[in-house]
């Protein structure tokens, strides 16, 4: 097999898996980075504000997986995907910062406001004001932030094997080596996360049933 | 087809395709079962809205300053290979600055002596006859009463003073101080 060049243009270096890139950077041209960042960093920040609901928190994570990714890439064997690495370092990282959350109690009470697992406080999403049009089919905007909103709502064990796979769209062998969990529980995972995903939007669907 | 099967299949076909034959079994049922035809109706629903789930940036700023943090890496991991040199380096510094500085002393005080007299022998402690003796001082066998006989090697000129605990009227160097000078009371 011959060795990468570091000498490829930017727009062969566009074309390559992300697999190949991270041979391409090893081999020493920094440009491939650049290129993987652009790919993945809005997927990547997206599933961590969903996990740290915090944008700053988020990004500092997305930061950082992202610097772990570079330093540790002679570490990156080609045996899982790319995006199934980075994701398992950045998971990792938010399961550090949650722990670190949860033994600061005042921290806690800031950040989380409510405890995590306490079903009982969840809130259903709030529908916009239909005004005078009942009918009204809602803006895809407003769709969107009643989705985010909904995903909010699921319980944080359930919410990243749900998120990985209803947004990411991550397989459930990608999910359980991200996570670390075993297949069985990531299946139950997300399957309770399906569950109280359409609870929160209950709102929403009756509103659609009432509208047919 | 019972109930259960039927949403456990609608619940679980994002996960897993169902045959032909299943899908129509499946369509079947929920024609006939109310309640399997809202939660069918839920769960594409449902499909739909996370399909449109939205994918939030960063700040703009967010891979500029990824640069600068990776930059930050790159110099540290180079400060951190310089030390295995340092740890080398800095003795070898350390003796040969001390060296030069030793020798730059030898140097101004034997020109000092050069220039100098004799010394004055006191009436106590030890003196040092230099300069006569081509920089080399010879110390003196009973230079007076009290004082301990010694007679040790010949001190280089630039080691050369005179401690007396009565005599303030000496000439002797009493400021250069060196692992290799002589003290007698």
């Amino acid at each position: 097999m011959q060795p990468m060049s570091v000498t490829r243009s930017g727009a062969d270096l566009q074309e390559l898996s992300d697999e190949t890139l991270m041979e391409v950077l090893v081999a020493g041209n920094k440009a491939a980075f650049e290129i993987l960042v652009k790919r993945h960093k809005a997927r990547l920040y997206s599933y961590l504000l969903r996990l740290l609901r915090d944008p700053t928190e988020a990004e500092e994570v997305a930061q950082e997986a992202f610097v772990r990714a570079y330093v540790h890439a002679d570490k990156y064997r080609n045996i899982a995907k790319f995006s199934t690495w980075l994701y398992t370092i950045a998971t990792n990282l938010v399961r550090n910062r949650i722990r670190k959350l949860r033994s600061s109690p005042k921290l806690l009470s800031l950040h989380w406001g409510r405890g995590e697992d306490e079903e009982e406080d969840r809130e259903p999403i709030d529908l916009p004001d239909p005004g005078d049009r009942p009918d009204r089919v809602l803006e895809k905007s407003e769709v969107q932030a009643l989705v985010a909103h909904g995903i909010e709502q699921i319980p944080v064990r359930y919410r990243e094997a749900f998120v990985l796979r209803e947004v990411n769209h991550f397989t459930y062998e990608e999910i359980a080596e991200i996570t670390g969990l075993k297949l069985g529980t990531v299946r139950s995972r997300i399957n309770r996360g399906r569950g109280h995903f359409r609870e929160a939007m209950q709102p929403l669907l009756e509103r659609m049933r009432g509208a047919e | 087809m019972q109930c259960g099967i039927a949403r456990s299949w609608l619940q679980s076909r994002r996960d897993t395709a169902l045959s032909a034959s299943q899908q129509r079994e499946l369509d079947q049922h929920v024609v006939n079962c109310g309640e399997c035809a809202a939660l069918s109706r839920d769960v594409r629903l449902v499909e739909s809205w996370l399909e449109q789930a939205p994918v939030e940036d960063p700040a703009a700023n967010f891979e500029w300053r990824l640069k600068l943090r990776l930059a930050q890496v790159e110099r540290d991991s180079r400060d951190l290979a310089l030390p295995a040199r340092r740890t080398i380096w800095r003795p070898w510094l350390q003796f040969g600055g001390a060296a030069a500085i030793a020798a730059l002393v030898v140097v101004g005080v034997g020109m000092q002596v050069l220039r100098s007299g004799p010394a004055v022998a006191p009436s106590g402690g030890m003196a040092f006859r230099s300069a006569a003796h081509g920089g080399i001082v010879q110390p003196l066998r009973d230079a007076g009463p009290g004082s301990p006989s010694f007679v040790g090697p010949p001190v280089p000129a630039a080691y050369s003073y005179f401690i007396s605990s009565t005599d303030s009227s000496s000439s002797a160097l009493d400021s250069a101080r060196t692992p290799n000078t002589f003290e007698a009371r």
